[in-house]
């Protein structure tokens, strides 16, 4: 399975606007999402974008990137605007669906 | 007393299945998910059909001729149910996965191999006794039933794990979080249900009648019917509970 396309977004802005280079930010992004408990894969626009300023944020700080908050802040709102599409239908989906 | 609490976990889990994959059946029909489907359809098949069968084929009254026919529809009822989960499990947990869908497919093929293999056995057997022997091909049934519920448990428990990460986040609802803990605990209670009596049998014992295999069957079953109960028809105050906690 592809990842997300609003993972796929978030790393390229990381990339683009830090020194970071492509492994790196990638695997930051990943190192977040699994400390939020989320798959790249099956991440929505909504959720990283929580990710990218809760947890996101202090992953850069402690490499070391100047003013990581604000511009997590800023990914954050743009990855917001991202159509949400995600690779087919998650575990939460279905249990929160079988709870009626 | 074994007895009494075997009948009466039994009971339970028929009783709790039964509801509850009836109520996920018209689920199913109103969402037209395939997920919600497998699901209420493995669990109503699972403990409306075939564990009925199973306490109705033991009857000691019944002629050799009939109970080979109850316990033939059993293995056929009991591989149909857990050839579900296989798939529920592999659909929901591991979408796109190519090992996990290798494993529901051993695991389905093991199953198929017990159910004509083992109902081949039953149509061949001398008398009631040889029924259920430990050289009955049908304990490959059992065998893809411990290795589904061992999946069960630990999808759900890992799951569970994420969710919490994602409730701190506020990015999960408490409802869902504990719902994977009660699958994962279905799961287990399951397995604990069925492993030792197999395990038991297949070291030359007989595991229908060994006290540990019978407590652990009566508490697995237990178990199973109050996390099914709590996990699919919470009652308001568990669901007003849950929520409470996570907004403390």
């Amino acid at each position: 399975m592809a990842d997300a396309e609003a993972f796929d977004f978030v790393c390229e802005q990381i990339e683009v606007r830090t020194s970071l280079d492509r492994l790196a930010a990638r695997g930051t992004v990943r190192i977040a999402l699994k400390q939020a408990g989320l798959d790249s894969r099956s991440v929505s626009p909504e959720q990283i974008a929580v990710v990218v300023e809760k947890v996101l944020a202090g992953e850069l700080a402690t490499r070391g990137i100047a003013n990581s908050a604000a511009l997590c802040s800023e990914i954050a709102s743009k990855a917001r605007k991202l159509a949400g599409r995600t690779s087919g239908e998650t575990p939460d989906a279905v249990f929160r669906r079988l709870g009626g | 007393m074994l007895d009494a609490l075997l009948l009466l976990s039994t009971a339970a889990f028929i009783l709790a299945g039964t509801v509850i994959g009836i109520r996920l059946l018209l689920l199913a029909a109103r969402t037209r998910e395939l997920p919600d489907f497998i699901v209420g359809f493995s669990l109503f098949d699972l403990s409306a059909v075939a564990y009925p069968l199973i306490l109705y084929g033991n009857l000691g009254a019944l002629q050799l001729a009939n109970a080979k026919l109850v316990m033939t529809a059993s293995l056929v009822a009991l591989a149909l149910g857990w050839a579900g989960v296989f798939f529920f499990t592999q659909r929901v947990f591991r979408p796109g996965e190519s090992w996990a869908l290798a494993l529901a497919l051993s695991g389905v093929a093991m199953l198929g191999y017990g159910l004509i293999a083992g109902a081949a056995y039953i149509q061949a057997a001398p008398d009631r006794a040889s029924l259920q022997s430990a050289h009955s091909p049908a304990l490959w049934i059992e065998l893809a039933a411990i290795l589904v519920y061992s999946w069960t448990a630990i999808e759900g428990f890992r799951c569970w794990g994420q969710a919490r990460r994602r409730l701190a986040l506020g990015l999960a609802d408490p409802l869902v979080v504990n719902r994977f803990l009660l699958w994962g605990t279905i799961g287990a209670a399951s397995l604990l249900s069925v492993a030792p009596s197999l395990l038991i049998t297949l070291a030359g014992g007989d595991g229908t009648q060994h006290v540990v295999a019978r407590l652990s069957t009566a508490i697995g079953g237990f178990a199973a019917s109050v996390a099914l109960q709590f996990a699919f028809l919470p009652p308001a105050a568990y669901r007003r509970w849950l929520t409470r906690s996570a907004t403390a």
